[in-house]
């Protein structure tokens, strides 16, 4: 990195995106950190009291300034990082204006002290309202330390505007964070007022330290994002439908490492999760673009929030595709257009809320497929055509085209929704038993067991008699078919143990264990009537494309895939 | 091989063992029926493995043999012919069929390569009345088990005591049992028999078939109808005590007429639940509320029957498909309900039945949620 610092000349100046850069604390964080990353330090320790009102120092240990650079870094454009015209456009620091530090000095108390490597000392510059009150030499190691004091103490009505403590961190927070997703290279840590907010170690992979910051639990429900041509490579994180929310959910683009908002993109990869998402679900994304600079403007923005694509169509596309490949696992999701008033009430239910109906239409021309031997052919069952293909997957024609369902994905998708809606109060039906069933389990399943038993009890178990290390189950959820000897129970509460006991996501862990169970199995054979079911009600759920662990219940060939493959 | 027989004859004795022929296998042969000609007749058979069926047709024996020949096609051939007099040749690889004027020839497959049938079955005999025998197995069948993790529950089980018999079946939410006294004492016997081949028989019976005798061994089950032996496999036990779960001191007593109430139930039904088929009986005095509601197609219903009842107040759910069947077989104007408590196990029982016949169904109601 070309380290001379020089006050940039005046035609460059006004091509640079004017505006505000300190809007509030956490743009000073925003733009000291940046700062920082650019130095090339590998630890950057940011420390803030009341709420960055009163101090915020970041410390790192990148390359450090000479003295003279020191003292030029808080004039308006002076900057190492451009120097012609042309770097305009060929940017691979976070910063390149020379505006960040002389803004911050022209509101607050700045000091700046740093060493380089090569000098022999380091160099304290003192500011207070923008004007420097001194310069010395401080022994210290390499690296930079600039510590803001008394933020906007000479703009009164600035201060105003600040929002209470509490929101002020949680910019503070949301910056560092940010910034420390796109460099797992670089160790973060975050104070505020001695108490450490985020520690985050180096790591080699966007995966580490996204765990480190959303946690495990969370990055194990997304599916990993790749994709790479020349010129662009994307990498990432999709948050499964499952998780996704209705309120604020966090999506994130980072291009070349900067944290950027961009409407484009987001609709990208909106459009490419499609139907998998409930309407007004908001998907957790995190997504790292890395493009050749020449292809993106920086300078658009003051606090450069947004850039401009080159090839925005072309990158809209390229992301869209990826990120529905990835969601869909190399397999395509039927889209299908919501045809006139479908008959059944259940259907159109199904349709308002994910946009997908078969139409009666559709189902018209069909007639019952039966082995062959079978004497009574069904003439009574009118309109439906559908195949078993080896007892696994349901073929059924549609109007454009066929779908294949996953028997089994499709059922747990249905039972799923079924027990969430158990467990949200509206308890199941329960099939007493004539013969009740004695269950020994180990102590830490017992203990489990006490505590699902309230939830399994909603979802139709009748559980009775913690004796000395066995339950008696008395009735079960009417619709479950496999019951046996029980068994199914025992795996659910081994999988509730395995998965870190009762805490977090019980519910829907204890929904999906059980639907993985409760559901019709690869190699069951379905009767023309209990595929017809289950299909209306696949459709009839809330998310009908995925099962509960995020496997598409469906696949569409369309009809032109079809005529493509025989050359038609 | 070389015989004369006549279509009808042929034809009819082929339909006897077709069933059995599983639709798909694992093992080609079983696809095959296996055609046996000796003197006084051609023997027929078919097998799954676990049952075996074989029937002896009249014809010409002009040169014994054997071989097999895939069942559906020679089947379908068969019915297929005027009914006139057919020769059956063979000559070890194929088999052809001649008529007046045709000739059908089918590849076929060594008559060694069929799976040897149970002969001789050793054990108790009894000789049962054919119609009064499916007519049992009719009343009880219907609640096997289709969960294979308890294979004992997917068998009736037949159970002699020396003065009577019983059939039972169970799948764990009801259970049915007939028992019928016996004119003729014989020794004790349990067997768990496979509801295919008590399909097959009551099938044979009520196509005119006479039972001769059943003989009860083992590890195998016989079924002697003349002309006709069926065989079956016998399901592992033990079978569950059931003696144990069939409460005796049900005290709430419920007398319904049967036709009124099947249909009030068939109607209300209609509109419940189509997982869980839960309709809910509010039984008052004099009469019982029925009602269900079906979320998935926004559906409520209720009805009021007329009954018998002078006890408390009871409020129960049942699958109203479990009901249906139960009530179908009652072969009685009235029905009586015998319950207890909303979670434990209720009692349907004809009013009237024939005085050494015994006949109970049990049902398990649905946990109703308030
Ligand atoms: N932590 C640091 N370590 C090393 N050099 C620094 C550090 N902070 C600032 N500098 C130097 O000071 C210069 C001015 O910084 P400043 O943030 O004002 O501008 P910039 O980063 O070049 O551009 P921008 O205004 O876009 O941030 C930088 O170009 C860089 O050379
Ligand atoms: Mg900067």
């Amino acid at each position: 990195m070309p380290d001379r610092i020089r006050v940039l000349p005046e035609n460059l100046v006004n091509k640079i995106a004017a505006g505000e850069v300190v809007e509030r604390p956490a743009s000073v964080v925003k733009e000291l950190v940046e700062n920082s990353i650019d130095a090339g330090a590998t630890r950057i320790t940011v420390e803030v009291k009341a709420a960055g009102n009163s101090l915020i120092r970041v410390a790192d240990n990148g390359t450090g300034i000479s003295s003279e650079g020191a003292v030029l870094a808080l004039k308006r454009h002076a900057t190492s990082k451009l120097q012609d015209d042309s770097n305009l456009t060929d940017i691979l620091t976070l910063g390149f204006r020379g505006e960040a530090l002389p803004s911050i000095a022209s509101v607050s108390q700045l000091a700046l002290e740093t060493h380089q490597a090569e000098d022999e000392t380091g160099t304290k510059v003192v500011a207070e309202a923008g004007a420097i009150k001194d310069v010395s030499a401080v022994g210290r190691d390499t690296g930079t330390t600039v510590t803001v004091r008394n933020l906007f103490f000479n703009t009164p009505a600035r201060r105003k505007f600040l929002k209470a403590d509490s929101t002020e961190m949680r910019h503070i927070t949301t910056v560092v964070s940010n910034l420390a997703l796109a460099y797992p290279e670089i160790s973060f840590r975050l104070l505020h007022e001695q108490r450490e907010l985020l520690h985050l170690d180096r790591h080699d992979s966007y995966r580490a330290r996204a765990e480190g910051i959303f946690g495990k639990t969370l990055l194990e429900q997304t599916v990993p994002l790749l994709f790479r041509s020349e010129g662009t490579g994307i990498e990432g994180f999709l948050g499964k439908p499952e998780i996704a929310k209705t309120s604020r959910a966090h999506q994130l683009f980072f291009v070349n490492g900067r944290p950027i908002t961009s409407r484009t993109l987001t609709h990208a990869v909106i459009a490419g999760y499609g139907t998998l998402l409930p309407k007004g679900a908001r998907p957790f994304f995190l997504i790292f673009l890395h493009l050749d600079p020449q292809m993106i403007d920086v300078n658009v923005h003051p606090t450069k929030k947004e850039v401009r694509f080159s090839k925005e169509r072309f990158l809209h596309d390229q992301l869209f595709h990826a990120g529905r490949r990835s969601l869909h696992t190399g397999e395509i999701i039927p889209e299908m257009q919501l045809e006139e008033a479908a008959g059944l009430q259940r259907l159109k239910r199904a349709a308002q809320q994910t946009s997908f109906s078969f139409s009666q239409a559709e189902f018209a021309q069909v007639k019952v497929v039966r082995e062959p031997a079978g004497q009574e052919i069904a003439e009574r069952q009118p309109s439906v055509s559908m195949w078993q293909l080896h007892q696994k997957y349901i073929l059924a024609h549609i109007k454009n085209g066929l779908i294949a369902v996953d028997q089994h994905a499709a059922a747990e998708r249905v039972i799923y929704e079924e027990v969430m809606g158990n467990l949200a109060g509206k308890p199941g039906t329960a099939q007493q038993l004539l013969f009740p069933l004695v269950l020994e389990l180990t102590p830490p399943q017992l203990q489990v067991m006490e505590d699902v038993a309230p939830l399994l009890e909603l979802m139709g178990f009748g559980i009775r008699e913690f004796g000395p290390g066995t339950v008696v189950v008395d009735a079960i959820p009417a619709g479950l078919k496999h019951w046996g000897r029980g068994e199914a129970l025992v795996e659910i509460i081994d999988e509730v143990l395995d998965s870190g006991g009762v805490s977090f996501g019980l519910k829907q862990r204890l929904a999906t264990s059980y639907a993985c169970k409760a559901a019709i199995k690869a190699g069951d054979k379905l009767s023309p009537e209990e595929m017809q079911v289950l299909v209306d009600r696949l459709f009839a759920t809330k998310e009908p494309f995925t099962c509960p662990h995020g496997r598409p219940t469906l696949i569409k060939i369309p009809l032109e895939e079809f005529d493509q493959r025989f050359g038609r | 091989m070389k015989i004369k027989i006549k279509q009808s004859n042929f034809s009819e004795g082929i339909q006897k063992v077709f069933s059995i022929v599983p639709i798909r296998t694992t093992l080609p042969i079983l696809s095959n029926i296996l055609l046996d000609a000796k003197e006084g007749g051609l023997n027929v058979s078919a097998t799954d493995l676990d049952v075996s069926i074989c029937t002896k047709i009249a014809a010409e024996v002009e040169q014994p043999g054997s071989i097999t020949v895939l069942a559906r096609k020679f089947a379908e051939v068969l019915r297929e012919l005027p009914n006139a007099p057919l020769s059956l040749e063979s000559d070890g690889e194929r088999v052809c069929i001649l008529s007046e004027r045709g000739r059908y020839s089918l590849m076929g497959l060594p008559a060694e390569d069929f799976p040897r049938l149970p002969s001789g079955v050793e054990g108790t005999t009894i000789q049962p009345e054919g119609d009064v025998l499916a007519e049992m197995i009719r009343k009880t069948s219907f609640t096997v088990s289709t969960d294979e993790s308890r294979p004992a529950l997917t068998g009736v089980l037949f159970k002699a005591d020396g003065k009577r018999i019983s059939i039972v079946a169970t799948d764990g939410h009801r259970l049915a049992e007939v028992r019928k006294d016996l004119s003729v004492p014989f020794s004790t016997f349990e067997a768990i028999v496979p509801p295919k081949a008590l399909s097959h028989l009551t099938g044979l019976i009520s196509g005119g078939e006479q039972l001769k005798k059943v003989v009860v061994g083992e590890t195998y089950i016989a079924f002697d109808l003349g002309e006709t032996q069926l065989y079956s496999r016998l399901i592992e036990g033990p079978y569950p005590d059931i003696e144990r779960v069939i409460p005796q001191a049900n005290e709430k007593k419920m007398i319904v007429n049967n036709e009124d109430f099947s249909s009030a139930v068939r109607r209300v039904a209609a509109l419940s639940d189509t997982d869980t088929h839960q309709v809910c009986f509010s039984i008052r005095k004099g009469t019982v509320k029925l009602s269900a509601t079906s979320q998935e197609m926004g559906g409520e219903a209720t009805e009021e029957v007329d009954v018998q009842y002078d006890n408390e107040d009871l409020d129960l759910g049942y699958n109203a498909n479990y009901i249906l069947d139960i009530l179908k077989r009652m072969k009685s104007d009235e029905v009586i309900f015998e319950l207890d408590t909303p979670v434990s196990a209720g009692i349907v029982k004809p009013v009237t039945q024939p005085e050494d016949e015994d006949y109970l169904c049990l049902i398990m109601p649905l946990r109703l949620n308030d």
